[in-house]
């Protein structure tokens, strides 16, 4: 970690996310992933005023069109347009706060809830504590489409209800991965040191344990992303998740279907947003678990 | 050993005993009348719907009703389907056995080119194979099942004609459906063309399961790599390179048999994830299983058919990650301590 | 472990990829159609459902008398001739002899057709004390809503081989709803046989009847299997195997006939018409087809209870622009309910143009100058009359966005979607109505009569003295020019009422492999495999 190029020879100890970015930094895959991922979350802020056009817009003068680059394709439509003369490139933008806004809100919320019950599990002891443990095992076992599907099988198919259904799906895997790294770390010398001085429990939560887990959260929040992402765009995908005509990716891939001899780019195009940003995030988990990996074996 | 495998035992048990719980009162938080959620039959039958009322104990009160619903279970009686009106359990057995043929098939698809690809990768570590097999694992990992399976669909079959769109067989081949697992049928069958029939079925089944074993593959070959690096990095590995053993030996007999701890130990979880994919995947090529099953009772709201559809695919992802807890312990008596121990 | 796994798989996928043997005799006495949904039940007189009846009437069964397209007249079935006698209030049908039911594994007939089995299949949807009648759900919707339940008042049995149908007055549309797909002859002798078993729901779902196929095996959502039917009385079908590939998605259907999964398929996709056209391989057929879509407002719900909403919806839609994009053309925008192929039909100017001023205008005088939030429900399955009506209803959406209208776009699985509709929890619908058989009558009373809107079948729930007693009227008048007149006034009536807004009439497409011939759509409703065959000498 010499990273330090001053006169004065100083050394300090990065902090853990600090010492993450710098090892990702290293690595121009994850250098990649990073801006493609930044660049989808710019694409998904700015769609409203970058989209030329409202996605539900139909321009019954221009059906079918085919992308700007095909011979019969229009620069105005620059991904060329749907059956119904609806914009594909203003469609994949607001696509995108379907597919990559709702995900993240739903992975915080996820986080949020899972995080408190995580630490407060990984800070009580005993029968308590293995109990929950082993219910985590099990319940993670279970696969987290699975579950959602039954709760939209209560709640029936709708935006709203799919968001509650991945965010429940989502908490157990943070109370797991928190809940663990608690309880490696709580009995660790500096949290010991901690305690001896006379610290509170809310003291040593967050400001003795808490930043030395922060890269385990980070990647799994990684990992929690791209989980809703593929999941809501699944149950897009089976009929069961945001219903049409809302450009979510997974919707607008199974409705191309019926199309998709005719107009191929309108089954490519979602399908691609969707990959590019599930791969930008598989990239920058994986190797923030690499770095992980390496500063714990350096140390 | 033993003590391990009762705890674990027991707790499959209690985590059963929790699921039949959440089923049971699903039939409690599903739109509409418990009673009908449970047994299919609806008030609109007023005999048939008082007799159950009375059998499933809706009498009295909501312990006599849970004691009820896991007599019934245990029983068989899982209700009728709201839409076809037909006995759900009698309708398990084939669905089950075309999900299982379809997910071990891809299971072992997923290890047999998986596990060397992963320890071709650690032995190139760093090297462009290394990258290109890394590379390529972890795009496939990152494509959602159902546009790769589209995308198979309009390659394979729709442009160069290699193999149907979907289904499990022709159905002009008339096989009865006994275990549901296609190939199995076609063996007991008495058709004439059994042979022709088997052709017909692999060639329905190859595509599917190269989908279905895409995930899990590039899971494992990039678990696989990370084991063999750990372990190359280990003193008795230092060991037997200074007492002069050949590669191979190295390879073959201390490097493997280790390094497949965490991958025999990652199988159960593989499971998960093919079962998930295993539900799109059906629906996409209209395979009759239980996820597409499952599917089809959510779109029509049958609800005795979600509870059994949710019951047998939990329940078989748990009976299979005990299977492999109990071989991972077998098979490496360490983590036994490790686990007893806590 | 790991090395044998290695080895089976590795054999498995050798084997896959090796040169695939087919065995011709399979394929060549077999026929596969993929149908776009599952049947409710194998009994037609229980359902409306045109998949329904696609899978069960021409198959399993068949009727008193057949209705001949070509020649417009009426050819003898299981009836060898009928006269009418009283003034058209009684019916006498000889009986065929010598008609053998399905021999199956589960009933083994003793006997041949007779009047007895006129009596029980009439009987059961006609007598309410009958046996039957309550079994499987007992609605019998197309009886209830054609009126035919009331029109027959009694069957009587003259001898083995003589049926007479006395009538409650005299009915223009009587021969022709009894040759409709709806009224199939049953099995007296296995009905009989079940109630001995106790089990009588049986009758419909593993049915016996004497149609040139026999009913083997139906596994919900993936296949109906049936075999030629061996002492068929009339000519034998020439396919042995006829399958029904349950395939809801449009796009797959068309994928699984060009890819030769499927060699015949029903409603293929009109946008990609062209495209399969140009495949030499496969042979697009159309007929026509005596339909309407239509979009219909639920008249119990407010605020389509009243009629100045209804006018104001009617004039916010493009509907010249839906043809162009749902049918790509292949359809006429349709001017009311009775189609441009009808004798009744006569051209009337469009009362409702799309002008969403006036709409606006019109929701202001209704009380909503901001608009309404309202449901439309899309059938989730294609039909002859709407190739699609997800993207209608998406079409629709965004027109009624124009006029301060949200609408959210509401369906589900087919069966569960009509049962839906039939208890009325819909604000409208896009749906529509193929004829049942050539009488103009058949368009008004089973879609938007009181009869229709008590079984559920108005999808309008709208139930209007003034429109029923118009429709008697019209049924009684036996003077054509006198009626095609009093169908007009009807025309009028529904137009300036607007419970739906017709929407179109189209034609009705189906696609097979150039290696099939004879398969027949008959222009009210169904599909016939008897004559189906496949032409031996083409390569496969």
């Amino acid at each position: 970690m010499q990273n330090n190029r001053s006169i004065y020879y100083q050394y300090r100890e990065p902090s853990p996310l600090r010492s993450l970015w710098l090892h990702m930094n290293t690595n121009p895959f994850a250098v990649a992933a990073f801006y493609i991922f930044s660049f989808m979350l710019l694409a998904m802020i700015l769609s409203p005023i970058i989209a030329p056009y409202s996605p539900d817009a139909q321009f019954s003068d221009a059906i079918s069109q085919p992308p700007a680059w095909h011979d019969d394709g229009e620069i105005r439509f620059l991904f060329g347009t749907d059956d119904l003369g609806r914009d594909l490139l203003s469609r994949v933008l607001s696509g995108a706060v379907y597919s990559l806004g709702y995900p993240l809100m739903a992975t915080a919320a996820a986080a949020f809830i899972g995080i408190a019950i995580g630490a407060w599990a990984g800070m009580s002891r005993g029968v308590q504590s293995s109990t929950l443990n082993h219910l985590l095992d099990v319940v993670l076992s279970i696969p987290s489409l699975l579950l959602a599907l039954i709760i939209i099988a209560i709640l029936g198919p709708a935006l709203h209800t799919v968001m509650i259904a991945i965010t429940i799906v989502l908490i157990p895997q943070f109370i797991h991965s928190v809940h663990n790294a608690f309880y490696e770390e709580r009995n660790k010398e500096y949290v010991i040191a901690s305690k001896l001085n006379g610290s509170s429990r809310w003291y040593i939560l967050t400001r003795v344990i808490f930043p030395n887990i922060t890269s385990v959260v980070v990647m799994q929040v990684t990992f929690a992303l791209s989980t809703a992402i593929l999941d809501i765009a699944a149950l897009g995908f089976l009929g069961l998740g945001v219903q049409a005509p809302a450009p979510e990716w997974g919707t607008m891939l199974a409705r191309s279907l019926d199309q998709v001899y005719l107009l191929p780019w309108t089954m490519v195009l979602p399908g691609l947003a969707l990959f590019l940003t599930v791969l930008s995030i598989n990239v920058l988990g994986d190797s923030l678990r690499a770095a992980i990996q390496e500063r714990i074996r350096g140390s | 050993m033993l003590r391990y495998s009762l705890r674990r035992i027991v707790l499959l048990i209690v985590t059963l005993w929790l699921l039949s719980l959440l089923i049971f009162s699903l039939n409690y938080w599903y739109p509409g009348n418990a009673v009908t959620n449970m047994t299919g039959i609806s008030a609109s039958n007023p005999l048939a719907y008082q007799e159950v009322y009375v059998a499933r104990g809706f009498e009295d009160g909501i312990v006599t009703q849970y004691g009820e619903f896991i007599r019934h279970l245990l029983q068989g009686d899982w209700g009728l389907s709201l839409v076809t009106q037909q006995p759900v359990f009698a309708e398990i057995k084939p669905l089950l056995g075309a999900t299982i043929e379809l997910g071990l098939l891809a299971m072992f698809l997923a290890m047999v080119l998986g596990i060397p690809l992963g320890v071709y990768a650690a032995v190139q570590q760093r090297g462009p194979m290394d990258r290109i097999v890394m590379g390529v694992s972890l795009s496939a990992y990152s494509i959602p099942v159902f546009w790769l399976a589209q995308l198979f669909i309009l390659l394979f079959a729709v442009k160069l004609g290699w193999s149907p769109i979907s289904g499990q067989i022709n159905p002009l081949y008339a096989i009865e459906t006994q275990t549901g697992s296609i190939l199995i049928d076609i063996w007991l069958s008495d058709s004439q063309f059994k042979t022709a029939a088997f052709y017909d079925a692999l060639n329905h089944l190859w595509v599917p399961v190269i989908v279905l074993a895409m995930m899990p593959l590039t899971m494992l070959i990039r678990i696989m790599r990370n084991a063999v690096l750990d372990v190359l990095q280990q003193n008795y590995i230092k060991a037997a390179r200074a007492r002069g053993l050949s590669d191979s030996t190295i390879m073959f007999r201390h490097t493997l048999p280790n390094a497949m701890q965490p991958v025999v130990r990652q199988l159960g979880l593989q499971f998960s994830v093919l079962m998930t994919n295993i539900v799109i995947t059906e629906v996409i090529f209209n395979w009759p299983g239980l996820g597409s099953w499952l599917v089809k009772s959510i779109y029509e709201r049958d609800f005795p058919v979600i509870q059994a559809g949710l019951l047998i695919l939990a329940s078989l992802i748990l009976l299979v990650n005990l299977f492999v807890d109990l071989l991972h312990a077998w098979r490496y008596p360490q983590v036994r301590k490790e686990i007893d121990a806590e | 472990m790991f090395k044998q796994l290695m080895v089976a798989s590795g054999t498995l996928l050798l084997a896959a990829c090796g040169p695939v043997q087919t065995d011709s005799e399979v394929y060549q006495d077999g026929l596969v159609y993929c149908s776009e949904g599952n049947p409710e039940i194998f009994n037609p007189q229980l359902v409306t459902s045109g998949t329904t009846v696609d899978a069960t009437s021409a198959q399993l069964y068949d009727r008193l008398l057949d209705y001949d397209a070509k020649q417009q007249q009426f050819v003898p079935a299981l009836a060898r001739g009928w006269q009418s006698f009283d003034d058209g209030r009684r019916y006498r049908f000889n009986l065929r002899k010598d008609v053998n039911f399905h021999h199956t594994d589960w009933f083994t007939p003793t006997r041949t057709f007779n009047a007895d089995d006129v009596l029980f299949s009439f009987q059961r949807w006609l007598n309410e004390q009958h046996p039957y009648y309550p079994v499987n759900g007992g609605r019998y919707p197309f009886f209830r809503s054609s009126g035919l339940i009331r029109l027959i008042e009694h069957v009587e049995k003259i001898d083995d081989y003589t049926v007479d149908f006395h009538l409650a007055q005299s009915d223009s549309s009587f021969l022709a709803n009894v040759a409709t797909d709806f009224a199939v002859i049953l099995s007296e002798e296995y009905g009989q046989q079940l109630i001995a078993a106790g089990n009588p729901e049986q009758i419909d779902r593993l049915p016996v009847g004497t149609g040139p196929f026999a009913f083997e095996l139906f596994r919900k959502d993936f296949v109906i299997r049936y075999s030629a039917h061996k002492d068929y009385w009339r000519e034998q079908p020439e396919i042995k195997t006829l399958v029904y590939v349950i395939t809801p998605n449009a796009n797959k259907r068309m994928l699984k006939l060009l890819t030769g999964e499927c060699d015949v398929i029903p409603y293929p996709l009109v946008n990609e018409l062209s495209q399969l056209d140009q495949d030499a391989q496969i042979e697009v057929g159309s007929s026509v087809s005596p339909n309407v879509s239509f979009w219909a407002f639920n008249t119990k719900q407010p605020p389509f209870d009243n009629v100045i909403v209804r006018r104001a919806l009617a004039h916010a839609i493009n509907r010249p622009a839906i043809i162009q994009t749902i049918y790509s053309g292949n359809a006429r925008l349709a001017t009311g309910m009775l189609p441009e192929t009808s004798w009744a039909y006569s051209p009337v100017q469009q009362t409702y143009p799309y002008d969403p001023a006036k709409a606006r205008e019109l929701l202001a005088e209704a009380g909503f100058p901001n608009g309404f939030s309202m449901d439309i429900w899309a059938m989730p399955v294609q039909r002859a009359y709407n190739p699609n009506a997800q993207r209608m209803a998406e079409l629709i959406q965004s027109d009624l966005a124009q006029v301060g209208v949200q609408a959210n776009i509401v369906s589900y699985e087919w069966n569960t979607f009509r049962q839906r509709l039939v208890e009325g929890e819909h604000d409208s619908v896009l749906i529509g109505w193929v004829a049942d058989n050539a009488d103009p009558d058949n368009f008004f009373r089973p879609t938007l009569s009181c009869a229709a809107a008590r079984s559920g079948n108005n999808r309008a729930q709208w139930c209007n003295p003034e429109f029923d007693r118009l429709l008697i009227e019209a049924i009684a008048e036996s003077d054509l020019d006198q009626r095609k007149h009093l169908y007009q006034a009807i025309e009028d009536f529904v137009m300036q009422q607007a419970p739906l807004v017709p929407i179109a009439n189209s034609l009705r497409f189906q696609a097979h492999r150039d290696d099939v011939e004879g398969v027949e759509l008959p222009p009210y409703g169904g599909i016939n495999f008897r004559y189906a065959r496949r032409i031996k000498d083409a390569p496969l």
